[in-house]
């Protein structure tokens, strides 16, 4: 059992990633994108804070990397605002899907600027998701 | 195109960026370190559109309870995918956890009421196979 302890995780995350999105869709129901997002960065804060109170407050700091990771904070938070903007007047059945499309993004950036390498199952992966971004949009 | 439409895929392309911010940051510094700069990087915006549009908090706690719930779910997620990361392996845990968007389905479907055209319906089930696959690494 001990040896798959990765699934446990990977389940939680599996979950509490879904709920966040189902979540998300009432928040942005009820307060509107902007008044959600800043409610969301609250819940997000909060968590920060514990995590860096169990750190006990030894917090590394590289140049670049805290540098990099503050830039994908403020896309993710960014991507929120425009997530929950969507949630408030579409359907989220189709919205969930198509925004969890979005490490095709990240592969072809990857791609480019990272010189990484497309594997085959992430390029049938980029074209489905374009096809699907078709089909939701209907 | 519909306004939700393209909401969503300025969404997608943020949190495309968001991956790919993550990717560099965690070659940096440990996961664990980079997630409290991405909170930092999210608190400041918080704080920035805050700032701006000064919106009406909701004053009752029931209407600010699933936002501030889902945010924290969000990050919790985050560090649970990490964990999840350091104990097995990333070809697996990726695409596994990219499916999040099942729940959120099910539960629009059964608890929201939300609905889809069959069209639409075929759409969810290729982005699911989509985000799936541009997980794969192998």
């Amino acid at each position: 059992m001990k040896k798959n302890s990765w699934l446990k995780y990977s389940i939680a995350a599996f979950f509490f990633w879904g709920f966040w999105a189902f979540f998300s869709k009432i928040n942005a129901d009820i307060n509107g994108a902007i008044a959600g997002m800043i409610l969301e960065t609250i819940g997000i804060a909060i968590i920060g804070i514990f995590v860096l109170f169990f750190m006990k407050f030894r917090l590394k700091y590289n140049h670049t990397g805290a540098a990099f990771a503050a830039l994908s904070g403020i896309a993710s938070v960014v991507g929120v605002l425009t997530f929950l903007y969507a949630l408030n007047i579409g359907n989220s059945l189709l919205i969930v899907p198509l925004t969890a499309l979005y490490p095709g993004v990240t592969v072809i950036l990857s791609k480019f600027f990272l010189k990484e390498k497309i594997h085959r199952k992430q390029m049938i992966g980029i074209v489905l998701a374009l096809a699907a971004s078709v089909l939701l949009g209907i | 195109m519909e306004t939700w439409v393209l909401l969503a895929l300025a969404t997608l392309a943020l949190w495309g960026l968001w991956g790919f911010f993550s990717k560099i940051a965690v070659k940096h510094i440990k996961p664990r370190h980079a997630l409290i700069y991405e909170v930092i990087g999210e608190a400041i915006i918080g704080i920035i559109v805050y700032i701006a549009f000064m919106p009406s908090l909701p004053s009752q706690l029931s209407k600010s309870v699933p936002g501030v719930f889902a945010g924290a779910i969000m990050i919790l997620g985050m560090l649970v995918f990490f964990v999840a990361l350091r104990k097995g392996k990333a070809s697996v845990i990726v695409p596994l956890t990219a499916l999040y968007p099942v729940v959120a389905i099910v539960l629009g479907f059964l608890i929201l009421n939300e609905s889809v055209s069959i069209i639409q319906g075929i759409g969810i089930v290729i982005a699911l196979t989509a985000a799936y696959l541009l997980g794969e690494e192998e």
